[in-house]
């Protein structure tokens, strides 16, 4: 029996879920600002997330990406249901930011300026931190709790992925 | 059937997202019991293994820090060693052998990660069930109590922080020995809440609060930290008093984890006088 090698865009995904995978636990998870505040950042595997690519494969590959990267923070399965949440709402936000339509896009890179990049990036952040605090906290009356947490990571999750999609793409150029 | 079928196919997106999504918070659920999911731990085998290598990294930049802590630590207890050995001698004309009557075994540990930004924060210690580890065992560092063993795997062992919203701990006041509960109400992390103490403990702020030794995991007296502020909620016969921790949460590094060897007979005394 042959075994069918991986091809090239199936290898940058792997690529790419290890990359934010280590990125995340072995690098932000130590960092703790001020002792409180924690940048979160599992969602640039979707922000670089292949536009072309399989829809469901996305939602099942951040679901795993997540639960993975639970099992290092001892967050419960906090982070697999935040980023299933982020990757079914990835088209809608691509809608927003890019204003295009996911299904007709053919180029696998995303062309935007800088502030459709930033606002794509803050959608997915803010729909990732609200799932995962919400899910934290288990408990809506505790609403406060979950704005404050919201408030207190989200800045700097956004400030950190800003300064890396930067850093890329300098590097790009 | 085949409309069914056609329809799971055309909404796959849609079915293969509430199917995870029930899966993660089925083992968020799960994962708040005894029974959960090892594997969704940091201390399963291939999480802590990483982070013991991110650890040993990490170790060579901090040698000169953990060198400096360790001395004061040796030169504390050599004092302590020495003072107690001279009042026995003084007291009963003669050494004694203090290895044939021992209580509690300590053996060192050193964190691997550690949280504090969480409601329920967790560390993890390089030590295990091999190292003789098991759970409820207490954990100190030099400064003071840090958490309790949860659970253990060959290698590692996730302790429940003192910065856990759910640990309650026996603690009480240095001097005048009476005792309240430790919790942490998620406010900061270098303070947490001492409740229940009776109105006639005549607290007063500076005051260093202890284990109390009332539970089979901690021996009395191992300090937790300093009143910063007290007061009586209305109607109440109890102080609840905010405490200021000795331990910097945020820089664990070398802690001891505490077995008592009497447990076992301790416990299962109480439990048959609480039969009777």
């Amino acid at each position: 029996m042959k075994i069918k090698p991986m091809d090239s865009s199936s290898l940058i995904l792997l690529w790419r879920f290890i990359w934010v995978l280590l990125l995340q636990v072995l690098i932000f998870s130590g960092i703790e600002f001020f002792g409180v505040a924690q940048p979160m950042l599992l969602v640039l595997f979707l922000f670089t997330y292949p536009t072309d690519s399989d829809y469901s494969l996305s939602i099942f590959l951040s679901f795993l990406l997540g639960l993975v990267a639970d099992s290092f923070t001892d967050t419960l399965a906090l982070n697999a249901v935040a980023m299933t949440v982020a990757a079914y709402l990835r088209p809608s936000f691509l809608r927003l930011a890019y204003g295009i339509s996911v299904e007709y896009y053919n180029d696998s890179k995303l062309q935007g300026n800088l502030g459709q990049h930033s606002y794509f990036l803050f959608l997915l952040l803010l729909t990732h931190h609200f799932i995962f605090f919400t899910a934290e906290v288990f408990d809506l009356s505790r609403a406060f709790v979950i704005l404050k947490q919201l408030v207190i990571h989200l800045p700097l999750s956004f400030l950190v992925g800003w300064l890396l999609i930067q850093l890329f793409s300098l590097q790009k150029r | 059937m085949e409309k069914l079928l056609a329809l799971l196919i055309n909404r796959r997106a849609e079915v293969l997202t509430l199917l995870l999504l029930a899966i993660g918070l089925g083992l968020t659920v799960t994962a708040e019991t005894p029974q959960r999911a090892k594997w969704l731990s940091s201390s399963s085998k291939v999480s802590g293994s990483i982070y013991q290598l991110k650890e040993n990294l990490g170790d060579y930049f901090n040698l000169k820090q953990v060198n400096r802590r360790l001395s004061e630590e040796n030169a504390q207890l050599r004092e302590a060693l020495y003072q107690s050995q001279f009042e026995k001698a003084l007291i009963e004309g003669k050494f004694v052998n203090t290895d044939t009557l021992k209580q509690y075994v300590v053996s060192p540990a050193k964190v691997i990660k550690n949280s504090v930004i969480r409601e329920k924060n967790l560390i993890t210690l390089n030590k295990g069930a091999y190292q003789g580890i098991v759970q409820d065992m207490g954990v100190i560092s030099d400064k003071g109590v840090v958490g309790v063993v949860e659970r253990t795997s060959d290698h590692f062992s996730t302790v429940i922080s003192l910065l856990h919203k759910d640990l309650s701990i026996n603690a009480a006041l240095k001097n005048t020995k009476h005792f309240g509960s430790l919790i942490w109400e998620a406010k900061t992390i270098d303070r947490c809440t001492l409740v229940d103490l009776p109105k006639i403990s005549n607290i007063q702020i500076g005051d260093t609060i202890v284990t109390g030794g009332m539970s089979s995991v901690f021996p009395a007296g191992i300090p937790i930290g300093q009143v910063s502020a007290y007061s009586i909620p209305n109607n109440s016969s109890f102080y609840k008093a905010e405490i200021r921790l000795f331990n910097d949460m945020s820089n664990l590094d070398q802690v001891y984890v505490i077995k008592n060897t009497l447990k076992e007979e301790q416990v299962s005394l109480e439990n048959q006088t609480n039969g009777f």
